[in-house]
């Protein structure tokens, strides 16, 4: 049934902008599934972790051993320094006091003799110094040193110091040389004369530098190393994680269905198996509430088909009864009653004939029948059809020109509906309004009524709704606002119910032109 | 939503505050292995024995005198006296102090006659003060020039811990004498008189006596 016509080429916005959304909700969908890069995520955090550990770990062996082998060098050298510099000046003959020529040749023999490298070597006695240098004293002596080879002068001892000068490492020797009095066995005493030698600890050093080169270049490669059972680890941990994390989202968006490959005995499997438990479940519960509602949908649908055969045949006898009554043929007391059960089993069939078509609704089974039309048009034959012709009860206000893809019989039924209901419930004069707003058309309908209550306002569209609970009987079936909404949806529009400030109820219809 | 997102990154926050701090304290335990790269100095290490050298000449022929080094401790010196020579055992330079009767005395006492004429003659090569090698060598002597050599006797009960004990008489007073010039002549006496330098030697003068002393308590 088509109330209105003119049909014209569909306008290819509709079309663009609903293929524009269409790509804009599938790259979203997209971007929400891929994993993001996080800067600090589960894997970073574990590739750093693994490589502090391999750092820490590969730098204490590197130093501790570095230290230990470092000492050995040093210990070594100090050690075979000392005992040859001190067998060295034991085969010493020499007067006392010594002479400057007579010592400065044994200084330089022993300078010569010196282990494991030549020595610089000093000899002080009283005022005399001499050395196997062009210098007498040398500057890498320390103080220290000095007054340590001259004080205990019960039990010498020779003695060593490191010292640093320059950034040149040098190994410095004191020996104090004793002498027996009268024979061997006598207590030593001290000679008064002191030897220094001075050596340089550059191969030493070298030595060193060459151990710390190749604890970095086995702590680096280490370090290399450790990055592959980091990324392995890493990946073994994220890839369940992200798993989870798109069965989770998938859930989300409906597909009870989803499960998780869940192996290995490990913590993230328990959670895959105890995930899929947890969807198993749900997808049952889920089910179950479903084959419940359509059980229920299908017995409202039956109820009111069964009713509907009966129902015709009543109809066609109270209308032979009304023309009875009409007639005057009947006492009137039967006419009466008679005009009740007319009227009664009228409304009996509109409420089965909308129980049908939200049953309709329900069994996502209403189509839509889609024309190109002039919404105006339409509008004000739907008017012109119920009579609502009255300037004093309907005011129409049409923006004319306006051309929609539309349902026209469901529109009509929008329309009748919001009309039927301002006119039954609100106060005349209604005010129709048909608008262009953006890319849809607003079709409003305002009363002068005393308004909905802002409790009500939130229910007004549900299935049988009473305003007023005392009020349990009224013209309309109860379903009316719902068969509204429904129609408004199937075609992609919003239904809004609201009060107007200066007082009455106003529904306005959005629907894609 | 937007107050659970703020929890969650107040608790990454918290989170990576933890891990910086967990890694600064590994860095700052590392640190003291890596930083003592390679050779520090060090303080002085005493190891091992002093080495003994000969002097010449050898025991027999020489007696150590005690002078004062250039920083002020004591330091022996060694002087040829020949073997078996007692004409000029002090060189050329000195004279011989009197009091040394050795040639009269009888063989078996010949002996302790020498030590005891030894220390006499040790005793005043010690009062002539350095010859020119030593002073060139920086000694110098404590004592006052021109005194008159003590005379060393042993006295037969011996003195602490089982030492001999020294009396050493001399002609000029002792109680003024400083501590070098003291140490100088114990020594030289125990050194002259006992071959383990351990007597101790009591100084005796016209104006009075020194306490017992020993050449070990070297102080300094």
């Amino acid at each position: 049934m088509r109330t209105c016509t003119a049909p014209e080429p569909a306008p290819e916005t509709a079309g663009e902008t609903a293929a524009g959304a269409d790509t804009q909700a599938e790259t979203r969908k997209r971007r929400s599934r891929r994993p993001r890069r996080r800067p600090f995520g589960l894997r970073t955090r574990l590739v750093l972790a693994f490589l502090l550990v391999a750092a820490v770990g590969c730098g204490t062996t590197a130093a501790l051993t570095y230290r230990a082998a470092r000492n050995a060098i040093l210990e070594q050298a100090q050690n075979t320094a000392l005992s040859a510099f001190r067998e060295q000046v034991q085969g010493l003959n020499i007067a006392l006091p010594p002479s400057a020529d007579f010592l400065g040749d044994q200084v330089r023999r022993i300078a010569r003799q010196g282990k494991p490298r030549t020595w610089r070597v000093y000899a002080e006695y009283g005022d005399v110094r001499v050395s196997s240098t062009d210098r007498p004293t040398s500057s890498v002596i320390t103080p220290e040193l000095r007054a340590r080879a001259h004080a205990n002068a019960e039990s010498p001892h020779g003695s060593f110091q490191r010292v640093v000068k320059n950034g040149t490492p040098y190994l410095t020797m004191a020996v104090p040389a004793l002498f027996h009095v009268f024979t061997a066995e006598d207590a030593a005493r001290p000679t008064g004369l002191v030897l220094y030698a001075v050596m340089e600890l550059d191969e030493e050093e070298a030595n060193v530098e060459a151990m710390v080169t190749a604890a970095r270049d086995g702590a680096l490669p280490a370090l290399a190393v450790a990055l592959i059972p980091a990324l392995i680890a890493s990946r073994g941990v994220l890839r369940p994680v992200r798993e989870l994390g798109i069965a989770a989202h998938n859930m989300g968006r409906g597909r009870l269905d989803t499960r998780i490959h869940a192996k290995g005995s490990d913590e993230l499997s328990d959670l895959a198996r105890t995930f899929n438990e947890s969807a198993a479940e749900l997808e049952r519960s889920v089910a179950e509430l479903r084959r419940a509602e359509a059980r229920a949908r299908r017995f409202a649908s039956d109820v009111s088909h069964e009713l509907r055969t009966p129902l015709a045949g009543m109809l066609a006898v109270t209308e032979v009864l009304d023309e009875d009554a009409a007639a005057g043929t009947l006492d009137s007391d039967t006419a009466r009653a008679v005009r009740l059960v007319s009227a009664e089993t009228g409304r009996l069939a509109v409420l089965v004939e909308d129980l049908m078509e939200i049953s309709r609704f329900d069994a996502r089974a209403a189509e839509l029948h889609t024309d190109e039309v002039d919404v105006a048009d339409c509008v004000r034959k739907t008017l012109q059809n119920r009579h609502w012709t009255d300037p004093e009860s309907v005011v129409p206000y049409f923006t004319p020109g306006i051309r929609a893809r539309l349902d026209p019989r469901r529109f009509d039924v929008v329309v009748a509906n919001l009309v039927g209901n301002a006119l039954r419930h609100g106060g005349a004069p209604v005010t129709v309004r048909v608008y262009e707003e953006g890319d849809r058309f607003v079709t409003e309908v305002a009363d002068r009524g005393p308004g909905i209550h802002p409790d009500v306002l939130p229910h007004v569209f549900d299935r049988f709704y009473k305003a007023d609970p005392a009020r349990t009987r009224s013209a309309g079936s109860g379903l009316g606002l719902a068969i509204t909404l429904e129609n408004v949806r199937l075609h992609g529009g919003t239904v809004e119910a609201g009060n107007r400030p200066e007082g009455g109820a106003v529904f306005t219809v959005r629907m894609p032109l | 939503m937007t107050r659970r997102s703020a929890a969650a990154a107040l608790r990454r926050r918290a989170a990576a505050a933890t891990g910086r701090r967990a890694a600064a304290v590994a860095l700052a335990g590392l640190l003291p292995l890596v930083a003592a790269c390679g050779i520090q100095g060090s303080d002085v290490v005493e190891a091992g024995g002093a080495p003994t050298v000969l002097v010449a000449p050898n025991p027999e022929s020489r007696m150590m005198l005690y002078f004062v080094g250039p920083d002020g401790r004591s330091m022996p010196v060694a002087r040829d006296v020949g073997f078996g020579s007692s004409d000029n055992p002090f060189g050329p330079d000195y004279v011989l102090g009197s009091g040394d009767g050795h040639e009269t005395a009888p063989p078996d006492k010949a002996l302790l006659a020498e030590r005891g004429a030894a220390g006499d003659k040790a005793l005043a090569a010690l009062l002539a003060g350095p010859n020119d090698a030593e002073t060139a060598a920086g000694l110098t002597t404590g004592l006052p020039s021109g005194l008159a050599a003590p005379h060393v006797t042993e006295d037969k009960p011996a003195g602490t811990e089982g030492r001999r004990l020294l009396r050493a008489r001399a002609p000029f007073p002792v109680t003024g004498l400083s501590e070098t010039a003291v140490r100088q002549l114990v020594c030289t006496t125990v050194y002259a008189q006992d071959r383990f330098g351990l007597a101790e030697v009591v100084l005796i003068g016209p104006d009075g006596a020194l306490p017992a002393a020993t050449c070990d308590d070297d102080t300094d």
